[in-house]
């Protein structure tokens, strides 16, 4: 499973970050960086979880 | 089946005098949850009352658009509500691609890390207020503590001095309670509101003019001298950011911690949980401002036709997402209409989500929990001490009194 952000619709809102840090760090400068490029499949429910949540919406997962 | 009286969602006055119509969204819900409404004198609208609506038409803003009106207003002759809405350019009523650029200004003054900063000035500020009441007495929650503690801390962001607050409150007040005759300054309404705009312009004119010629460490002077696709932002949309941060940033956590405290007051369990266990207060607050959804609803409109639960959407069809009905949707929160302090995660829309997403959804979560922490650590007993009243609008309708009879512990 790959992440896709949307980086002109995230503001550092950091929910998914509180949620899944293994994959979501929220930078100095309030950038999102993902952490891993192939989540593994014991993330999955913590990254549905992420996508649903943000507040922005800026967040995909593509299989 | 019994049917809904469209005026009941809307009518400013039946707010002040029910309160929000949860009955009536619960029936929706169930039965009707895409429902077009005529009402007379308002402009015929849907109803859009579930979680899941609601975020699928907040996602697409190139469908559903904010640009033709951002609140329901009862049609008049005057027509002055809608032309104020037109004259003043908020992000609120913008669209993408706009809105991305204007958006930007702003957003980066308000994430969770740039508003770190802010944690002693928000519970000192708290404690200070809680410490004026007194060891006991009795008060009007809402003048003394709801609507002073979100306003000295957006006050103290956008760098206005202290001796201007009231000025601001009293904008506010006339601007969301513009249906509400406690706060109308003339029996003339449209005297009265043009009025007040003629203050709010010429009052922020000042201000923006005194951040150009000497720029400050504070939100005011950062509208002052934006720039948009290198060009200086515009008045219509300097005064824009004026608007929402002045009276939005504040009138609405008044509404949170108006209705959270009064939900307190009647579940004195909660309130010692809270005091007992202060790390609750993040999840607390949240709850809180679900609970409350001190932002009643927003508009959308349709630039296609578009189908939405088998009912069909035309294009130019008016959209009202009723994001305190969403908040105690069946499908998405347990036990919705209780007030659970721990409530994880807690995916309500009190703040809206996606494109138009609050962006003082922090320093609200903040605002309201600092104030709430101090409360519930030190009150030893309140109680009612008249009858709570709330300001006829259908957009913020939350407590303009709330009498209350209290004992305090002193600060710790």
């Amino acid at each position: 499973m790959k992440i896709i952000v949307d980086t002109d619709l995230c503001e550092a809102n950091a929910v998914c970050m509180g949620i899944c840090p293994e994959v979501f760090r929220v930078e100095e400068d309030d950038t999102l960086t993902i952490l891993l490029q192939e989540v593994p499949e014991n993330l999955r429910s913590q990254i549905e979880q992420a996508v649903r949540l943000c507040p922005r919406q800026a967040l995909r997962s593509e299989n | 089946m019994t049917e809904i009286d469209p005026l009941r969602l809307i009518d400013p006055q039946c707010y002040a005098e029910y309160g929000y119509p949860h009955e009536a969204w619960t029936q929706l819900r169930r039965e009707t949850p895409v429902r077009f409404f005529e009402p007379p004198g308002w402009p015929s609208f849907w109803a859009i009352t579930k979680h899941a609506d609601i975020v699928e038409i907040s996602k697409q803003p190139d469908v559903f658009l904010n640009g033709p009106g951002m609140t329901l207003v009862r049609e008049r002759p005057d027509d002055l509500d809608r032309q104020a809405q037109q004259q003043i350019r908020t992000v609120i009523n913008m669209d993408p691609p706009e809105h991305r650029a204007y958006r930007k200004i702003a957003s980066a003054y308000f994430s969770p890390r740039a508003l770190q900063s802010l944690d002693s000035l928000v519970s000192e500020t708290a404690t200070k207020l809680v410490d004026g009441l007194g060891a006991q007495g009795e008060c009007d929650f809402i003048t003394e503590i709801a609507s002073q503690h979100p306003l000295k801390i957006i006050a103290r962001i956008l760098g206005v001095p202290e001796s201007d607050e009231p000025f601001i409150l009293r904008l506010t007040n006339e601007l969301f309670g513009s249906e509400d005759a406690e706060f109308q300054r003339s029996e003339d309404r449209m005297e009265g509101m043009r009025e007040m705009f003629t203050e709010f312009w010429s009052y922020f004119t000042r201000v923006m003019q005194e951040r150009r010629s000497s720029p400050q460490d504070d939100l005011a002077s950062v509208f002052a001298n934006a720039r948009v696709e290198g060009e200086p932002m515009g008045d219509l949309e300097t005064m824009g950011f004026c608007l929402i941060a002045f009276t939005a940033g504040h009138e609405t956590t008044r509404g949170a911690i108006g209705g959270g405290f009064r939900a307190l007051i009647e579940r004195p369990e909660e309130s010692k949980r809270w005091a007992r266990e202060p790390d609750l207060t993040p999840s607390a607050a949240d709850e809180i401002i679900r609970f409350v959804t001190p932002v009643n609803h927003m508009v959308r409109t349709a630039n296609r036709d578009y189908e939405l639960r088998g009912e069909k959407i035309r294009q130019g069809d008016r959209l009202v997402l009723f994001y305190a009905s969403a908040n105690r949707d069946e499908e998405v929160f347990e036990a919705p209409s209780e007030l659970l302090l721990d409530r994880r995660p807690n995916p309500h829309l009190a703040f809206g989500v996606g494109e138009h997403f609050c962006m003082g959804a922090h320093l609200a979560r903040k605002t309201s929990g600092a104030i709430f922490r101090e409360l519930t650590s030190r009150l030893e007993s309140v109680e009612l001490a008249g009858t709570p009243e709330r300001v006829a609008s259908n957009l913020v309708p939350g407590f303009k009194h709330l009498p209350i009879r209290y004992r305090f512990a002193p600060s710790r």
